[in-house]
């Protein structure tokens, strides 16, 4: 069965990635983004005996990253309203030339996630992590229809405010 | 290109964020030994109390009082202990389940302190009276022989002490009514 054999290393070597990428989305500050990333590792640890595979482990870990964050938006709400852009997550694996290109998309993606409202950044996060509509209205609680109607405004936003990045963009290099 | 193939570009993108898995493992090691090592230090903390209640009890250095404080303590202690460590071990947290449900908890807990609050409030006008009451008795009873503010310390020292109180209680009521707008903000668009 697949929960005996989970172990928290095989969790964090497979899904670690996953859960930093929500902690980005939600935490722009690299010191709280680090401690919330400890706090849904320390959820996920804590909850592991209890997963019993009803769902597949990435939902089971999303699921926890997620009600972590809501509860750190919660927490620092006032700060987080006040944080400048900071440094995105370099990428050591590509080239120097693809790593610079990967990395402003991967800053101006991360930045435009950062702007949309809480339940519509939860959603898209969710979508990009590759979850189904299923499994997104389970681990927000939300019927597959109303995931479907947000989801699909969420995404426009999301297109828009990345269009008007990149108008901004190609503005400032000509 | 179509909006599927922008969203699937999206994803890749999204997904190709690399993370320094080495460098999340070593500050998750250190974070779970910090974790092994306050819960170490608790039960020593326990384990001491239940040491100092014993030695009380049978060498007797102190008064009779000493020793029931001790045994309060002694049972005191692990009680507060387990509640801290259930609390850290998430049993009051709804990790796993939805972001809606998640919400909902917080909204009620943040009513629940509300409701505390406003009990608190109501209260401490007697509280206040109580103090003073025992204070005059206490002077009236044991007159000092000179009557100054000094013989008013206790009364004085409560009613400080609660209106500081009082206070923080505002601040945190005020706090809880913002979180609770928030939460039902976040509600209403999962609705």
């Amino acid at each position: 069965m697949e929960s005996q054999a989970l172990s928290f290393n095989a969790v964090l070597s497979q899904h670690g990635a996953a859960i930093a990428r929500v902690a980005s989305a939600f935490e722009r500050n690299p010191a709280r983004r680090d401690e919330l990333v400890q706090e849904i590792l320390l959820a996920v640890w804590q909850a592991l005996p209890r997963y019993r595979g009803e769902a597949s482990v990435k939902t089971f870990v999303l699921r926890i990253a997620h009600n972590r964050a809501v509860e750190h938006v919660l927490q620092h709400q006032r700060e987080l309203a006040r944080e400048p852009l900071d440094e995105a997550i370099p990428d050591t694996r590509a080239s120097p030339e693809r790593q610079a290109s990967l990395q402003q998309r991967s800053e101006r993606l991360l930045d435009a996630v950062r702007e949309l409202p809480l339940v519509q950044r939860e959603l898209v996060t969710l979508a990009l992590e590759g979850l189904s509509h299923e499994e997104i209205g389970g681990v927000l609680g939300i019927s597959v229809g109303n995931v479907a109607v947000r989801l699909s405004r969420a995404r426009k936003q999301l297109m828009a405010a990345l269009g008007e990045t990149e108008n901004v963009v190609s503005g400032e290099q000509a | 290109m179509t909006d599927s193939n922008d969203w699937l570009q999206l994803a890749t993108t999204w997904q190709a964020q690399a993370i320094d898995l080495p460098t999340l493992q070593r500050s998750t090691r250190w974070h779970t030994l910090r974790l092994y090592a306050l819960i170490g230090v608790e039960i020593a903390v326990v384990l001491m109390v239940w040491a100092l209640a014993i030695y009380w009890q049978w060498f007797k250095p102190l008064p009779t009082l000493w020793q029931l404080w001790g045994w309060l303590w002694a049972v005191l202690a692990p009680l507060l202990t387990w509640f801290n460590l259930r609390a850290r071990t998430g049993s009051f947290r709804a990790s796993e389940d939805s972001v809606r449900g998640l919400l909902e908890l917080k909204k009620t807990r943040a009513e629940g302190t509300l409701r505390t609050i406003r009990f608190g409030n109501a209260v401490l006008p007697y509280a206040i009276a109580l103090a003073w009451l025992w204070n005059l008795l206490a002077v009236w009873l044991y007159p000092p022989k000179v009557l100054g503010m000094a013989a008013f310390s206790g009364g004085l020292l409560v009613t400080v002490t609660l209106l500081l109180w009082l206070a923080f209680c505002r601040h945190r009521a005020r706090r809880e009514r913002r979180t609770i707008a928030e939460v039902e903000q976040w509600l209403q668009e999962l609705r």
